[in-house]
């Protein structure tokens, strides 16, 4: 089989390169040549997770608030959710408890609370009831979410997933889905866990220092 | 457009209105806002759920053996630049099943957003998207993989609960209604998707709409007329008016012509414009009438909110690309995406062009099956000028299959195969009250299986509202038949139409313009008239040209382009007016009516080029006894004749066959067809 593509794309390759074709994809930057960089390149738009010993950090961004623009303000339920396929299914949303009026992002979080969906059928925000106590933060219009539960970080750290599904609910139905690339920092194994402070920690936000637990 | 249905809204997205999305008109209750933004959220949390479906699906797609070489033909479609000229070719390659490439040239048919540089290049299905999915005209789940569509029912399942009990507690919000009969189409339940329709209590243009979509999605054409008409009727005069633009299916050369006409005025040419595009006049109802409705309701679902499960309906995200994709072309059959890394490629043309992401991007592809049964502008302003030539369905190959090359401004699915048949001739003989019409027929093409039993009818349709039957009978397909009839002298539409009989679900169909002459009883006495010449087929040995009579018209030749073979050809005429004892002067001429150039002319006197307008004459005077001749008496005498001419010496060319009659007292009479001399 390898053989045979192969060969149809040493016929191909010096067909597909008339000049029209050519021109239309320099803006395109090489999409067929690209492939293997796929990964870097979603993560270019800043939605990722990292996942550390005892935490994950999710960032993502809203579907259209960065989007320069004066726009009147929606009203409807704001929610971001984070879909992760395991056996029993991972949701984790941050959806806002109460119809709002706003399209300012810190609004937005005060107003929305963290919580993880029974199982991965819930596809509604607003059926996720179990409150997490993890920490929501902005910065720069991004959503940043650490994650601290031990269940779930144990969790991913056992399916160790490549991505997860990351996606951004707006009022009148504009959303953006996004797969985000998980990377584990498991580099840090080699070295002792930081003394102070927390990597990536908002700026007034407390938070409790968890003993460092050797990789099993 | 915004069309209010009671408080709420739907947007109907038009080729020229702003893309307008659910909006508070007036402010309803505190509760009701609630319930409209869970429903919002549920819906499109939905919506979100298939489109990770379908990216899994797609991608599991592009893992397939021939996944990584079709991703590559349908690169330079998704990457759709609306920098690139129009309508010009762009080369791709399809692999067949037997490792043979096959090159093709797909029309980068490009529709251009007009506040984004969102632009789409819709294209023929490429080839089987494989594995597994189907056309989405299947269904909206066709285009997961199998094992997701479970999980997906289930999903809209609860999502339908949600819509059902905010239904039940609002019975008169359109566009819950709307979204009701939207998902449940999407989840195969037609019976529920019907009763969700009927149960509509919304503004009454908006439920009869929903019912005339809910009707032609099962393919009830007939009810789903009916109940897009009672939306006509409930519609306000601005309302109508901007529901039946069509200006979107025209080319942008003639669309000039539509849009400087007012609203009024656009009734009466819109009304002919869906009446010459009715793909079959025999059938009841108007097929493609009804499926513009349909597209104009689907767009309205799908951009009551500002996304659906895979592309943005505001005008600054390619909301109106979608609209003209969808208007021209109906639904995609399959939308193929190149996954995140094509994706944010695109995402960074756009946005280096200060226009915004509207990712995910995909192709939208339609199978090859579709006809393009609207005629040109120009055709709406004079129909009954309309040659055959003046519809183009589809160009299709031996095979039957359109050339690829080929992608006209609309299309749409018949429910059954319809082909366009060749150029006929066609007569007009006058009789006593009425104008005797003959048409041939050749029933040949690729999609009609030789010797299959058609039921071909001859009709007649001088106004939108009225089809007149003129003749029927069956015809076997791969021979040629004479169709005859008898209409009023007046202007009028003549289609003969073969309807396939049998498992074979082809028809087949030709129809032009004609404008009758007066009848016989119309004409004064001593007035004398020529019918326009017929070409008769003479090649068959059966043609007795000595005995005329209007049956030679069984023998009318299939064409009037003659080739190589056909260069020896029968002529039959009538006189009208001229007794059997009447001496006239009778000619038959063949002759170009082109004008020489100056440069040709030169040539000519210097001898140095040859004229090439040669012409064939015959002229007698008649009464002549070596002549056949039998003039059927009345108060205005008919003279069937008939001759043999051999046209083997005129060059290749275009050609006026002539017939004249010159009576003795001067008074003349000239009949004449247009005919071309192949090589």
């Amino acid at each position: 089989m390898k053989n045979r593509f192969e060969a149809l794309r040493a016929r191909l390759t010096p067909l597909t390169k008339p000049r029209g074709f050519v021109m239309r994809c320099v803006s395109c930057v090489g999409a067929i040549a690209t492939l293997a960089s796929a990964p870097a390149l979603a993560a270019q738009d800043t939605s990722l997770v990292v996942v550390e010993k005892v935490r994950l950090v999710v960032t993502m961004i809203p579907p259209k608030l960065r989007i320069r623009q004066p726009r009147l303000a929606q009203v409807g339920f704001y929610s971001w959710r984070l879909d992760l396929k395991t056996a029993d299914g991972l949701s984790i949303v941050l959806a806002s408890d109460t119809v709002m009026r706003t399209d300012n992002i810190r609004d937005i979080v005060r107003g929305s609370t963290l919580r993880r969906c029974s199982d991965g059928k819930d596809f509604s925000s607003l059926r996720c009831r179990t409150p997490m106590t993890d920490s929501v933060s902005v910065r720069d219009d991004e959503l940043r979410i650490v994650i601290r539960d031990s269940t779930i970080v144990a969790m991913v750290r056992k399916e160790r997933p490549r991505t997860m599904w990351g996606s951004t609910f707006e009022p009148n139905g504009r959303f953006r889905v996004d797969r985000l690339t998980v990377d584990f920092d498991d580099d840090d194994d080699e070295k002792p866990p930081p003394e102070t402070g927390m990597a990536g920690l908002a700026t007034g936000q407390r938070a409790t220092k968890t003993p460092y637990v050797q990789k099993p | 457009m915004n069309f209010a249905i009671r408080g709420w809204s739907v947007g109907i997205v038009l080729a020229t209105a702003v893309a307008v999305v659910p909006s508070l008109h007036a402010q309803p209750a505190r509760d009701s806002v609630t319930t409209h933004a869970r429903l919002v959220l549920s819906i499109t949390e939905f919506q979100a759920a298939w489109q990770r479906a379908w990216r899994e699906s797609e991608t599991t797609r592009q893992e397939s053996p021939n996944g990584a070489a079709q991703l590559r033909l349908r690169t330079p479609l998704i990457h759709c630049h609306p920098t690139e000229r129009d309508s010009q070719f762009i080369q791709t390659y399809w692999y067949g099943n037997d490792d043979v490439v096959r090159q093709k040239n797909f029309q980068f048919a490009q529709i251009a957003g007009r506040n984004s540089m969102f632009a789409a290049c819709p294209t023929w299905l490429f080839a089987d998207p494989s594995p597994a999915a189907q056309d989405e005209r299947f269904g909206r789940d066709a285009a997961l993989l199998e094992p997701m569509r479970v999980g997906m029912h289930d999903l809209r399942g609860l999502l339908l609960s949600e819509l059902d009990v905010a239904a039940s507690n609002t019975p008169a919000d359109g566009w819950l209604s709307g979204q009701r009969v939207r998902f449940l189409f999407d989840q195969n339940d037609v019976p529920g998707a019907l009763a969700a329709a009927n149960a509509c209590k919304a503004a009454r243009w908006w439920c009869a709409a929903l019912r005339g979509y809910a009707q032609a999605r099962i393919n009830e054409i007939g009810p789903a007329e009916t109940a897009f008409r009672e939306m006509h009727r409930a519609m306000t005069p601005a309302q109508r008016c901007e529901w039946d633009d069509v200006r979107e299916l025209l080319l942008p050369t003639e669309r000039g012509a539509y849009t400087s006409l007012l609203c009024s005025a656009r009734v009466s040419a819109t009304e002919k414009f869906w009446w010459l595009s009715d793909p079959l006049l025999r059938v009841p109802g108007n097929e493609r009438q009804v499926e513009h409705n349909v597209r104009r309701v689907e767009i309205a679902l799908h951009s009551a909110l500002e996304q659906d499960e895979r592309y943005n309906w505001t005008d600054r995200f390619g909301g109106d690309v979608m609209t003209s994709v969808v208007l021209r072309y109906g639904w995609p059959g399959y939308t193929g995406w190149g996954g995140d890394y094509i994706d944010d490629d695109h995402t960074d043309y756009l946005e280096t062009r200060s226009s915004p992401r509207t990712s995910p991007y995909t192709t939208f592809e339609y199978s090859i099956d579709r006809v393009h049964t609207l005629p040109p502008w120009s055709t709406v302003a004079s129909p009954f000028s309309a040659l055959e030539t003046s519809w183009s369905m589809s160009p299709d190959d031996l095979l039957g299959h359109p050339y690829t090359e080929w992608w006209p401004i609309e299309h749409f699915r018949t429910r059954r195969r319809l082909v366009q048949l060749p150029e006929g001739q066609h007569a007009l003989l006058r009789r006593e009250t009425g104008i005797r019409v003959a048409a041939t027929i050749t029933l040949d093409h690729p999609m009609l299986r030789t010797g299959a039993a058609l039921d071909v009818m001859m009709v007649s349709s001088p106004e939108p509202s009225r089809v007149d039957s003129l003749s029927r009978r069956a015809i076997r397909a791969g021979t040629i038949g004479v169709m005859q009839g008898v209409i009023p002298p007046a202007p009028t539409v003549i289609a003969v139409e073969a309807i396939g009989t049998g498992t074979r679900a082809v028809d087949a169909r030709a129809r032009f313009g004609v404008v009758p002459p007066p009848t016989l009883q119309s004409m004064r006495a001593g007035d004398i008239a020529v019918s326009d010449p017929v070409l008769l087929d003479v090649q068959n040995g059966k043609v007795n040209v000595d005995m005329p009579g209007d049956s030679l018209l069984d023998h009318m030749l299939n064409t009037v382009h003659l080739n190589s073979r056909t260069r020896r050809v029968g002529v039959y005429w009538e006189t009208y007016g001229v007794a059997s004892t009447d001496t006239v002067t009778v000619s038959v001429r063949v002759a170009t009516d082109e004008q020489l150039s100056a440069i040709r002319r030169l040539g000519m006197a210097l001898n140095l080029a040859q004229n090439p307008n040669r012409e064939v004459v015959q002229s007698w005077t008649e009464p002549d006894a070596r002549r056949g001749s039998k003039t059927v008496d009345g108060r205005v005498p008919i003279g069937p004749h008939a001759i043999v001419l051999n046209l083997g010496l005129l060059q290749p060319d275009s050609y006026v066959l002539e017939v004249s009659v010159v009576r003795r007292d001067g008074t003349a009479a000239t009949g004449r067809r247009r005919i071309t001399i192949e090589r």
